[in-house]
């Protein structure tokens, strides 16, 4: 699925659950919170499919020291800006996987390889991954995340990437599998349909 | 666990009534450290150099310099576009308990435009010395810590001319992260003199080159312990009158550095008169025409900077006020510290991460061509025992 232009960072972390990495200076505007990503295993053999759950800028006394000026020197902010290695980290749930040419909405066997590219879904490998609102499972089985404002943000990027007169049908199509799967909890099924409006 | 804290308690009682004393000590050295200054203003010029003369050969202190000692030195206009220039390094140190026996030397230099909104032009160099012949002086003593401090110095004032020769346009700033005079020429006791002219020789064709590219060259000293200046007082207090020069060997104000006396001195953003070292080693940089000079500035709230430059800028205002009032601007956003030297040092600092990764990969590298890489004996039962607290 290499639709994309140029990977987002390389992994630095990973297990079968989720995967992070660094973000590449060059790509700091492209991924944003319920972004699909992609990643290959160890083997090469599996393609592992990602929501992105966090960007986090990590901790940096010298540019909290520079953030607290209130005339910062023009060349000190490019330098920052530019040349600094900018500490900035993206976490990705596993959502499922591709292997050969299907599509499995589950966890993969292997986790991505250690400082493989992760490149962004998009154009046709975005809508084949999300022809089924199936990744909606491992997204609202995960504990300890902001999980219906991720399904939220994942499907509004699933929405986005359809054709204008397909929007709807898909919209519908979604609202389903997300209620089929929140049947017994409305609480949470109303806060996935509040984030999506 | 195995302090005996009952006997330590006391201990740590007797050591703190210790300080407060050394402390009320302290202010009354200071008051007589700042009796004596005023005495040094007042004083003639020959009568101050017959002093000096007097203090004798080893005499090691701070020499009045082209600036009159009674004048003031408030910040200068700062020059618009002022391009600045730093230079720093990191090391490992050779290790005769690792699997190879090596040295590394990490160089890291940046050159910015004040103003501009270009990003700054980041370099680094990373050197490996393995060879038997970087690793044993010429008596076939293996090379020690100061030795590989010396290749670093040097490398840092190369780094800093080439980059000075490259993009600085006529009126830049080059700022060293270290003193100009090379102190581990000192240290390094293995080194012949040969060995040590040759770095001499070359650090001071850096300066040299330097010089004829138009730049203001300066070393900051950060939180300079050095009492140059309160040994010049000591001379001119009037105690000092006539005694013998055996005398003047011994520190005026023990326990008080030249930091004291100008934090009550120094207005934020003045510097003090510039003085010229006296010290054996700077009689080397002399006959090169790069004796050095050093003065004092107070950056920020309570922060000084023991700034070092060579004679060609001591002896010139318009490059001694480019210093001045570069280092005030370069020191706004890094609590008086210049911002090039914070950057230079994040560039070249090797890591603890990065030095056990050059170990591996050595380790690797042996190991493919056959070759055990094994640590000494030493350093293996160390590992055994470290990060466990000790049992009886």
């Amino acid at each position: 699925m290499p639709e994309t232009t140029g990977p987002i960072g390389r992994i630095t972390r990973c297990s079968t659950q989720s995967f992070s990495g660094a973000v590449h200076p060059s790509a700091l505007s492209r991924p944003a919170f319920g972004a699909f990503c992609q990643a290959e295993d160890t083997a090469g053999e599996i393609k592992v499919i990602g929501v992105i759950y966090d960007l986090r800028i990590e901790d940096d006394p010298l540019a909290r020291q520079m953030a607290a000026l209130e005339d910062l020197p023009a060349e000190q902010l490019a330098d920052a800006q530019k040349n600094r290695q900018a500490p900035v980290e993206f976490s990705a749930l596993t959502v499922g996987y591709e292997q050969g040419d299907r599509i499995i909405y589950a966890l993969p066997p292997r986790p991505p390889l250690t400082l493989s590219p992760v490149f962004l879904l998009s154009g046709q490998d975005l809508l084949r991954f999300t022809g089924e609102a199936s990744f909606a499972r491992l997204i609202l089985a995960s504990p300890n995340l902001p999980s219906e404002q991720l399904l939220a943000a994942a499907l509004r990027s699933a929405i986005a990437a359809r054709p204008e007169g397909d929007r709807d049908r898909y919209q519908l199509l979604a609202g389903r599998t997300v209620a089929r799967l929140l049947a017994g909890d409305l609480p949470r099924l109303e806060n996935v349909l509040g984030a999506l409006r | 666990m195995s302090l005996d804290l009952p006997e330590l308690l006391p201990q740590v009682q007797q050591l703190s009534q210790s300080v407060q004393t050394q402390q009320s000590r302290r202010a009354e050295q200071l008051q007589a450290a700042l009796a004596a200054y005023r005495s040094l203003l007042e004083l003639p010029p020959d009568e101050l150099h017959h002093r000096l003369t007097q203090a004798g050969s080893r005499w090691t202190g701070a020499r009045p310099s082209h600036d009159a000692l009674d004048e003031s030195f408030p910040p200068p206009p700062s020059t618009p576009g002022l391009y600045v220039i730093g230079a720093d390094g990191s090391q490992i140190y050779p290790d005769r308990h690792a699997a190879a026996f090596f040295f590394l030397v990490n160089l890291a230099g940046i050159c910015l435009q004040h103003g501009s909104e270009s990003a700054p032009r980041t370099q680094t160099s990373t050197r490996l010395y393995f060879e038997p012949e970087q690793l044993r002086y010429e008596s076939d003593l293996p090379v020690e810590s100061a030795w590989v401090n010396l290749q670093r110095d040097l490398g840092e004032m190369s780094m800093l001319a080439d980059l000075a020769e490259g993009a600085l346009e006529g009126h830049g700033l080059a700022l060293l992260d270290n003193s100009l005079l090379l102190w581990m020429l000192l240290q390094a006791r293995g080194a012949g003199e040969r060995e040590l002219d040759r770095i001499l020789k070359a650090y001071l064709d850096a300066m040299r080159r330097l010089q004829a590219s138009g730049a203001a060259l300066a070393g900051i000293v950060d939180r300079p312990r050095s009492s140059n200046v309160l040994a010049l007082a000591g001379l001119a207090s009037p105690s000092a009158e006539g005694v013998e020069t055996e005398e003047t060997q011994r520190p005026p104000f023990p326990g008080l550095t030249d930091l004291d006396l100008y934090l009550q001195l120094l207005p934020e953003g003045s510097r003090s008169p510039c003085f010229e070292l006296v010290s054996p080693l700077n009689r080397d940089f002399s006959t090169a025409g790069q004796a050095v000079h050093f003065f004092y500035l107070h950056t920020a709230n309570e922060q000084l900077l023991r700034v070092e430059v060579p004679d060609w800028v001591a002896s010139d205002r318009a490059l001694l006020d480019r210093v001045h009032a570069g280092l005030l601007r370069e020191g706004q956003s890094t609590g008086g510290y210049p911002y090039v030297l914070v950057r230079a040092h994040e560039l070249a600092v090797v890591t603890q991460a990065e030095r056990s990764l050059v170990e591996e990969w050595i380790g690797r590298e042996l190991s493919a061509r056959g070759i055990p890489p094994a640590r000494s004996r030493k350093s293996q039962a160390k590992t055994l025992t470290s990060g466990v607290g000790r049992r009886r």
